[in-house]
């Protein structure tokens, strides 16, 4: 009834733990790369609101400015206000991403200025522009 | 008929004992690896996906604003319509409403902040271990 048997020989030993391993290696990526997926989509999410906030800042100053200056200067001024905020909130904001921000103006036929608001962050970044006229 | 059978002996049996405890607590780490992690990650996808909604709203609702206020303690912010009732989102014990109706939960601080036109919203949100901020500004005046 309990006969020897002829057991499994070191290498299928080998070879099953092998497998085995890869199916944990790989398992433990599925989760890791998961993790990492919806960490971007909220980095991208905090990057996109990051632009979007200067923008919102050009179009609320912009209405309140002293209008005897030009277009240019009073979109410089903002900026520069702008860069200032920015280098005492964005680390406080967000510790574990390294966000960095760049403003710059675009001429439009004279007709205006794009805003051009630049976020990147982790080799990526975004882009979000808006154009103003001097009314 | 009932000769002696060879059996285990009592190291075999402590043997495959012990390779069995290794298994068994092997996938019980195994399951409660994954667990853990699903949970992380269906919490902060979770306060994600709030935050997504909450920004969304507000924006639309200061869109149509003419003005908005704050109160003292920047709990409560209102908003004022053309032609329409003021919208009201109160913030209370980690949950945000709106007209009355919980909007959303979660949330670690006051997020309203601002004036003249331009509202900064400083949402923080936390569930288990997991925290989630982002940071909006939304201006009401449409002049440019």
């Amino acid at each position: 009834m309990f006969k020897s048997q002829e057991g499994f020989s070191l290498i299928e030993v080998l070879i099953a733990l092998v497998v085995l391993g890869i199916i944990v290696s790989g398992l433990f990526d599925f989760w890791a790369i998961n993790d990492r997926l919806i960490k971007r989509t909220g980095a991208r999410l905090q990057a996109l609101c990051l632009a979007k906030m200067s923008i919102e800042s050009f179009k609320a100053e912009l209405g309140e400015d002293d209008k005897s200056k030009s277009l240019l200067q009073r979109l410089q001024k903002i900026r520069a206000r702008e860069t200032r905020e920015e280098k005492i909130y964005l680390t406080k904001w967000y510790p574990q991403v390294d966000f960095k921000k760049e403003i710059s103006f675009k001429e439009n036929k004279s007709k205006g200025y794009w805003v051009i608001v630049k976020v990147a962050w982790d080799n990526q970044s975004l882009e979000l522009r808006r154009l103003f006229t001097d009314h | 008929m009932f000769s002696r059978e060879e059996g285990f002996s009592l190291v075999e049996i402590m043997i495959v004992i012990t390779v069995i405890a290794v298994i068994l607590s092997l996938l019980y780490n195994l399951q409660l690896v994954g667990n853990n992690l699903w949970t992380r990650e269906t919490n902060y996808l979770e306060l994600q996906l709030d935050s997504i909604f909450f920004l969304k709203k507000i924006n639309q609702d200061l869109r149509e604003a003419i003005d908005f206020s704050l109160s003292s303690d920047n709990s409560s912010l209102t908003l004022y319509l053309d032609d329409k009732e003021p919208i009201r989102y109160l913030f209370n014990k980690s949950v945000i409403y709106r007209n009355g109706q919980k909007i959303i939960d979660f949330v670690k601080l006051t997020p309203f902040k601002g004036s003249s036109g331009l509202l900064t919203i400083n949402l923080f949100l936390k569930k288990g271990s997991e925290s989630y901020r982002v940071v909006d500004r939304i201006s009401i005046r449409e002049t440019f």
